[in-house]
């Protein structure tokens, strides 16, 4: 099957912290119960250490993208930082940061958030500037995640994964004869912003003594569900419509591009809960086996960073083989979807 | 780096509408003498601000940003379900996460639309985020895109710092952008960035190097700091060489420019820099004097008022140009339009 598109993905680089902690190790230090593990799926998340921050990871993955495309960063004309849930210091310039690390002189550089769904978004970002800008010559996606003990419970904060710390990195490029953005496409519903959220630390709510004092600094989407989803039936109907909206999403596009599950060989999607991949997957015909899950169990949800990693490492594992099809879905809290084609 | 886009895409675009909020009170700075060691003289003989706007305690960011859209999408007569994206461009989002842009459009009622955030530094984002917007339009993936730029800083200022205190207003901004007839609006833009700039604004504590503690309460590190004395450097030859940018990839002469709309820093370095370009100052637009700096707010600000006053006219051309912390600046050239120049 031949597409048009001649952008693509020329490189790609992760970075994955040293040190890795076992959900049987967490268990029993975070009382976590044996339906809520089985669930999950996940058995270990990688933990960056205290020096280890943000950009420090957004910048190793670069490093590590931008030797394996044989480019110079001269050559670098966009850097896209995405970094959904907390940088080092809550207003600076990261993404200029990274590019002054990495050394990267004539381009220009700024962050998007869309939450988990941030790097799908900053993919199709660049897909389309590579597409509309004759000068632009290669772009760099970067993302990276640190889910702080300070501000997260990683374990046990939210009901729908585990989260660890990464970053992934990808250069977009014209004239690539592999890993081709066939197409992508992305939903919002604002109606869900209420659900999860930090509830001081912004304009709505600036930091005082009493907001430190009842740590409302802290991400607990648990807590914060509450009030919106309090029935097991609330949560349910939620939950199918998280995976619902990916499943329309997709289907539209398979539709206009005449395509069929069946000639999609594997899904990379988002690193959620095996319960929530399975369910992906079942809709779309596919066995577990076909989707990216195995990455989620090594690693748990990398926020906005997961489909570039997983992407690298089903590339290095040879789960995909070039000619695939592969689609990458993934959702972010506020709440948004995302889904995309690539020909590996 | 430097694109020419008119005639080059799919589709123009032009910006239909502007919308506008600003904070309710003022503070002169007379005010300021009262609470810190300034004088009125002091400040205004140094950036030519009288006095700033500041919004209403309970209000957030996105309160201000809805007020602006809903102003743009009634001056442009598009109902909120035409609108196929909105961008919300901020340093100051209403929580460390969500998207702010989710909220802005559940309450916006944009039923159809997807929508991100956009994080470049505050000051540099008005043209950033238009030129983002255009993008979507220039592509054919949007008809309508609704672009809201604001920011609060008066939360996060040291009211008694007077370093800092005196700088910036509270506001809002919206460009609503549409498909523009061939050989209309946008004609040009320059966007860059220099990653040495990335810690001239920075709030030190509430993030993942520092966590908020009712210690750095106490030190006032959760307040905005900025190394005013960096950026003002930077800021007038970058000014400058915005203009010539698109001055030369359209190949018109400053003597053809209608009115240039710089970013509402300094009315000082905007004259340093009126004196370099040998721009007469009548063909800039200031009004720094009644709001100070509003950040992200402070192009469309500007732009809207000139519109109002008349100083905008159709088959005029205009250029905007955003430069700030980070160091980023950016710039554009745009034919204006009439409304018959709008596709349908």
């Amino acid at each position: 099957m031949k597409f048009v598109s001649d952008i693509g993905i020329k490189a790609l680089g992760i970075h994955e912290p040293v040190s890795a902690i076992s959900i049987n190790d967490a268990r029993i230090r975070e009382n976590i119960n044996e339906e809520v593990i089985n669930y999950m799926g996940i058995k270990e998340v990688h933990v960056a250490c205290k020096d280890e921050h943000p950009c420090d990871m957004a910048v190793s993955a670069a490093q590590k993208a931008i030797e394996s495309a044989r480019i110079s960063p001269d050559q670098i004309d966009i850097v896209i930082y995405t970094n959904t849930f907390l940088p080092e210091y809550p207003m600076w310039a990261d993404y200029s940061h990274i590019q002054d690390r990495l050394g990267i002189k004539n381009a220009y550089s700024f962050k998007i958030n869309q939450s988990c769904n941030s790097q799908l978004l900053a993919l199709d970002y660049a897909r389309s500037k590579l597409y509309m800008d004759s000068g632009i010559r290669n772009v760099l996606v970067v993302s990276s995640e640190r889910w702080d003990y300070n501000y997260i419970n990683r374990f046990i904060s939210a009901g729908s994964c585990f989260y660890g710390d990464g970053a992934s990195a990808a250069i977009i490029s014209k004239g690539i004869s592999e890993r081709k953005i066939i197409d992508m496409d992305f939903y919002t519903d604002g109606s869900y912003a209420g659900l999860h959220y930090i509830p001081t630390g912004g304009t709505k709510h600036a930091p005082d003594y009493n907001s430190i004092d009842n740590q409302l600094y802290r991400f607990e989407p648990r807590i914060t569900c509450k009030q919106h989803l309090d029935t097991r039936e609330a949560k349910d109907r939620f939950w199918r419509l998280i995976i619902d909206n990916n499943i329309k999403l997709l289907d539209r596009m398979l539709e206009k591009h005449k395509l069929g599950y069946c000639d999609i060989k594997k899904l990379i999607t988002y690193n959620m809960s095996k319960k929530v991949v399975k369910s992906i997957s079942e809709r779309t015909g596919k066995d577990l086996s076909e989707t990216s899950f195995y990455i989620a169990e090594q690693y748990g949800h990398i926020g906005s960073t997961d489909i570039c990693f997983n992407l690298y490492k089903m590339i290095q594992d040879e789960m995909v083989q070039p000619g695939d099809l592969v689609a990458v879905i993934s959702a972010g809290f506020g709440f948004s979807w995302g889904v995309g084609i690539i020909q590996i | 780096m430097t694109f020419l886009t008119m005639n080059q895409n799919k589709y123009n675009v032009g910006i239909m509408s502007t919308g506008v909020y600003v904070g309710e009170r003022i503070i002169t700075n007379e005010d300021l003498e009262k609470i810190s060691d300034t004088t009125d003289k002091w400040i205004y003989d140094h950036t030519g601000i009288r006095e700033r706007r500041i919004a209403d305690e309970n209000m957030a960011t996105s309160d201000m940003l809805i007020r602006a859209g809903k102003m743009a999408l009634e001056q442009g007569g598009i109902h909120p379900e035409q609108i196929d994206l909105v961008i919300v461009a901020t340093l100051t989002p209403d929580n460390i996460d969500p998207a702010t842009s989710a909220l802005v459009q559940a309450k916006l009622g944009l039923k159809n639309a997807f929508s991100f955030d956009m994080n470049v530094g505050s000051c540099p984002s008005s043209v950033y985020a238009l030129i983002t917007g255009a993008q979507f339009i220039m592509n054919g993936q949007c008809k309508h895109v609704l672009v809201l730029m604001g920011d609060m800083i008066s939360k996060l200022i040291n009211w008694n710092d007077r370093n800092s205190n005196y700088f910036f207003g509270d506001a809002a901004g919206a460009y609503l952008l549409g498909q523009a007839a061939y050989g209309k609006g946008l004609v040009a833009y320059h966007l860059g960035t220099d990653g040495t700039g990335y810690e001239s604004i920075n709030i030190h504590s509430g993030g993942s190097r520092n966590p908020c503690t009712h210690e750095s309460l106490d030190q006032r590190l959760n307040c905005v700091k900025i190394n005013g004395k960096k950026v003002k450097e930077f800021a007038v030859p970058t000014l400058c060489s915005a203009v010539n940018e698109v001055l030369q990839a359209t190949g018109i002469k400053l003597e053809d420019v209608g009115l240039i709309i710089p970013h509402q820093a300094n009315l000082r370095l905007i004259e340093e820099a009126a004196r370099i370009l040998e721009c007469p100052f009548d063909k800039i637009y200031v009004n720094i004097e009644k709001y100070g700096n509003t950040g992200a707010a402070s192009v469309p600000l500007a732009l809207h008022e000139a519109i109002k006053s008349n100083k905008v006219k159709q088959g005029q051309r205009i250029i905007l140009v955003s430069f700030g912390a980070g160091y980023q600046w950016g710039s554009a050239c745009i034919e204006w339009c009439a409304a018959e120049d709008f596709l349908k």
